[in-house]
């Protein structure tokens, strides 16, 4: 039918038709068309193709398309306050203040009757760690320890408030420790008996003695003999807590301790950590009250921030009506 | 076709009112769509293959020509226009072709540059015209191009563009607008064989032939 002539021999047809040829170009086509009958005839076809295409009707618009200038709503632009980004994120900062604030007062109240369950903890504890140190007790401790001539104690307490300035917890037991004496296998295995008692004593006199002693390292420096009476009581806890304390021990004699005692380590590994945990996580005591005046005042913020949130709500609606 | 001299003071009116149209007047907008509104319809219309659908174009083409009267940067207004009516037709065929309702641009092929010679729908070619509508089988035919090709062929045949105003208001280059113009015209040739055989009376009444550009 139609196709005896290249893609390229129509388009060149189909420009010459319309006027697009170059002068060149057309030249060349005519003396073509003139012999080449197949190319005649072909655009012949073609101009009466496109000349029904153009004899198609000029269509006049059904309609006219003028725009019309429509009353627009007064598109107000609302206040910041009472715009729903504002009512949403106020929302939301609520919700997230009300829940930290939440968190923060159920925390503190934990906290506060830890510390009252807590001397019974530790006396758990003691009893099982007591068990565990008197069962390897025997072999571990068959070398023969230091006496306890070695250090004054006097010394030692002086230096251990000042070498220690974290929590008063970790101050008694570090100052103490340092000031304590090995005690002779035998003894020792007397100590851990009676240490389960002690540590109740203890705990208890700790727990009484923590809001006090977290005032500064001065409470170290106070009657001797009250520090001895600690000293005592930790004595045999105190051995192992050295030997295998991950705290460090800033002095020189702690130093020296802590290498005499290194026979004792294993077993008073679980006490060591029982007891630091028990007293570390005393640590953070004074607080609280703060912690749940903190969450109060938040819990009161976020609450605050609800009330606006559906205050603007509110009267966003209204603003709409 | 126009007085060089009636062309030129219609285009120093026509850059009045455009201007005009530009800093908000909608009234002077309102008389360029008087002026142009035949001129859109008709290339809707040939691109569309019905009334309700090209009415839609035109309108909606002619909301966003106001909102962009800005990228109006001077040159053939009518060039401006039609190519933003071309894209909105262009718009509503792509969105029909996504939806499974039958039409014309479902036919195989009806995608690529050349589209088939044969129109969609019930009636052949040879039908609508017995039915004594020859214009309506072009039309037909012209619905069975390619997009690009229909959009081509109106503008120019339709329309009376040149090459260079059919590739400002396509976006494509010269060399483009020659192929898919002479693709679309063999198309629409082979389309016509049988109407052509069935009245050739008629067709050779309105040939006319036509080596110079209008």
């Amino acid at each position: 039918m139609s196709v005896n002539l290249s893609q390229q021999d129509y388009e060149l047809l189909s420009a010459y038709i319309d006027g697009e040829l170059s002068d060149a170009e057309r030249l060349g086509l005519e003396i073509r068309l003139d012999a080449e009958t197949d190319l005649r005839r072909e655009l012949e076809s073609l101009r009466q193709t496109v000349a029904l295409v153009d004899q198609l009707p000029r269509l006049k618009a059904p309609r006219n398309f003028t725009l019309t200038v429509t009353p627009q709503k007064v598109v107000r632009k609302l206040p910041l306050l009472l715009t729903s980004t504002f009512s949403g994120l106020s929302a939301a900062a609520a919700v997230l203040l009300l829940m930290f604030g939440g968190y923060l007062l159920l925390g503190s109240n934990r906290q506060i009757s830890m510390t009252s369950q807590f001397a019974r903890e530790v006396a758990v504890q003691s009893t099982v760690v007591a068990d565990v140190v008197s069962l390897p007790a025997q072999s571990t401790l068959a070398a023969p320890l230091p006496t306890q001539t070695e250090l004054p104690q006097g010394g030692m307490f002086n230096t251990a408030p000042a070498a220690n300035s974290g929590g008063a917890a970790g101050e008694d037991s570090d100052s103490a420790q340092q000031a304590a004496p090995i005690m002779p296998a035998e003894e020792f295995e007397q100590a851990t008996e009676d240490e389960a008692a002690m540590l109740d004593t203890f705990s208890m006199e700790m727990a009484t003695e923590e809001p006090a002693d977290s005032a500064g390292a001065s409470v170290m420096q106070e009657a001797d003999d009250e520090q001895i009476t600690l000293e005592a009581l930790l004595y045999a806890t105190d051995a192992n807590v050295i030997a295998a304390a991950p705290m460090v021990i800033p002095t020189q004699a702690a130093a020296d301790i802590t290498a005499q005692r290194n026979v004792i380590e294993p077993t008073a590994t679980a006490l060591a950590t029982a007891t630091n945990a028990a007293e570390t996580t005393k640590l953070p005591e004074a607080p609280t009250l703060d912690s749940g005046t903190v969450g109060l005042v938040i819990v009161g913020v976020g609450a605050a921030l609800l009330l606006i949130a559906l205050a603007t709500t509110l009267a966003r609606r209204n603003a709409r009506i | 076709m126009s007085m060089a001299s009636a062309t030129a003071v219609q285009n120093s009116n026509e850059q009045a009112l455009i201007r005009k149209a530009q800093s908000g007047d909608i009234p002077a907008f309102n008389e360029l769509v008087l002026l142009y509104q035949d001129s859109a319809y008709t290339v809707a219309y040939r691109v569309m293959a019905d009334n309700a659908s090209a009415a839609d174009a035109v309108q909606d083409a002619f909301i966003t020509a106001y909102q962009r009267l800005s990228t109006y940067r001077g040159g053939s207004f009518r060039a401006w226009l039609l190519r933003i009516t071309l894209n909105t037709c262009y718009d509503e065929l792509r969105r029909r072709k996504r939806r499974p309702a039958t039409s014309i641009e479902e036919l195989p092929g009806a995608e690529m540059d050349d589209g088939p010679a044969l129109p969609d729908g019930a009636a052949t070619p040879e039908q609508v015209v017995q039915e004594g509508e020859l214009q309506a089988a072009i039309q037909q035919c012209i619905g069975g191009l390619g997009e690009m090709q229909r959009a081509v062929l109106v503008l120019s045949d339709v329309e009376g563009l040149s090459y260079q105003e059919i590739a400002e208001i396509t976006g494509a280059n010269l060399g483009t607008v020659k192929s898919r113009l002479s693709r679309a015209r063999l198309s629409i040739r082979d389309c016509l064989q049988a109407v052509q055989e069935l009245l050739p009376a008629v067709y050779r009444l309105n040939n006319k032939p036509n080596d110079q550009s209008t």
